[in-house]
């Protein structure tokens, strides 16, 4: 026996589905342990809240660590003769933002158009 | 009728209860078996053979306190986590695992979505908690998902545009995974194509379950478990429990898609000989993951992305090209 749906109700159904097993783990998972146990075993302690890396404290800024640099390091690594080509062609392998956003649009449009011919 | 159905469904088989049991048998498998590989004799202690010891670390993880760092984020990585899960579980009423499944024309875009939504609440999970060595860990791991992710899904889309162009699934999951079987046979070009997605969607299904060569946003060697690093008691209980249960879901998906589910069985005449034969399907995918898990060095993270863009998506991309000319 299966329930068929038109895709917009199952949307709905499966979003709500996920939102009540989500909160289903979150207090019975998370929060029923917490209060039986966790917080029993709680105690304040300054130095445990502190990030350490091998033994010291790094600088603030060095907490965040920018993930998109990360990231196109990894990308750039990764191809580095497409980001050779663009920097040779471009003068520079950053792309201004709403420039980066019309390209995709524009592949968009012509992966669109030749997909349906 | 249908609400009672679908609540027993999410929380019992194969939803929440079937999954916290899964999660237990295959880690306490995964451990047995990668450490037999290595000669060693894995978890021995804890109930008979060992079996109850991840159950044992699960608890443990959860009965400790719950320490963050002062400039965490107390609440959003948790409900990420959360939510991540629960979308693994929803999607699950999704596929002929249920006895009840739901499903709809096009439901497999809203299936992949739940899916991506899964890896990203790690990612999102992660990001709650700022450390040098976890942002590295997301920069990787986002790095990995949007090489990993275009594979896995265009892949799985093949057989899904297979069954809909000869057996008229209407791009349904459900539908598909019924006659996953007959895709190989429709004609030579969409078995070239099933071939072609076969091994790419297995290329990306160990991407998007970052199994070696591709872990290297956890790297434990490098950066200290990246992503997971700043995590610890039950916020590192509920990451390791999306991430099990992916390697439970997603090879799940798999099976049903390209081994053929439950056939020789009609899980729809037989229900429970079908499941059985889908859990025997699942656990030969599941070992060949162990096995190459613990055979195989990793990546540096940029030889990662290459090989999934270079040698992944070219052989989805033909898959694709394949299946919509045959």
């Amino acid at each position: 026996m299966a329930y068929m749906f038109d895709i917009f109700s199952l949307l709905v159904i499966v979003s709500g589905l996920m939102t009540l097993a989500g909160l289903i783990v979150y207090y019975g998972l998370f929060v029923l342990f917490k209060k039986m146990y966790g917080e029993k075993i709680t105690y304040r302690d300054p130095v445990k809240e502190d990030i350490v890396m091998c033994g010291e404290e790094p600088p603030s800024e060095e907490f965040i660590v920018p993930i998109t640099r990360v990231f196109v390091d990894v990308m750039t690594r990764a191809f580095r003769r497409a980001f050779k080509a663009i920097m040779e062609t471009a003068g520079s392998n950053i792309v201004q933002d709403w420039f980066f956003y019309m390209l995709l649009v524009l592949i968009a449009l012509i992966i669109i158009s030749i997909l349906v011919g | 009728m249908i609400a009672v159905d679908i609540l027993l469904q999410l929380l019992i088989f194969p939803g929440l209860l079937f999954m916290i049991a899964m999660v237990i048998f295959t880690q306490w498998y995964w451990r047995k078996a990668s450490a037999r590989m290595a000669f060693r004799r894995g978890p021995t202690r804890t109930g008979p053979v060992g079996l109850l010891q991840p159950f044992a670390d699960f608890f443990k993880l959860l009965m400790k306190e719950d320490a963050t760092s002062r400039i965490a984020s107390k609440y959003i990585p948790v409900i990420a986590a959360s939510l991540g899960v629960g979308s693994l579980i929803a999607v699950l009423l999704l596929t002929p695992l249920s006895y009840a499944p739901l499903y709809a024309p096009y439901d497999s875009i809203i299936l992949f979505y739940f899916l991506v939504w899964s890896s990203l609440s790690i990612a999102l999970a992660a990001l709650g908690t700022p450390n040098p060595y976890t942002n590295i860990g997301i920069g990787r791991y986002l790095a990995l998902l949007v090489s990993a992710e275009p594979v896995f899904i265009a892949s799985f889309l093949v057989p899904i545009i297979v069954a809909s162009k000869a057996f008229g699934a209407q791009y349904s999951f459900y539908l598909t995974s019924l006659v996953s079987i007959d895709l190989w046979t429709v004609n030579p070009a969409a078995a070239i194509a099933m071939i072609l997605a076969f091994i790419a969607g297995f290329i990306g299904l160990m991407g998007v379950l970052m199994i070696k060569p591709f872990d290297f946003p956890e790297a434990e060697t490098e950066i200290y478990w990246g992503i997971f690093t700043e995590y610890g008691g039950p916020r590192l209980a509920l990451l390791f429990f999306i991430h099990f249960i992916e390697k439970i879901v997603l090879p799940i998906l798999f099976v049903l898609l390209f081994l053929g589910g439950a056939a020789p069985v009609n899980i729809v005449e037989n229900y429970w000989l079908g499941i059985l034969v889908i859990m025997v399907k699942y656990f030969v995918v599941f070992t060949v993951l162990c096995l190459i898990d613990t055979m195989m060095p990793r990546y540096r993270p940029d030889q990662g992305v290459k090989f999934l863009w270079k040698y992944g998506l070219t052989l989805a991309a033909l898959a694709l090209i394949a299946v919509i000319l045959s």
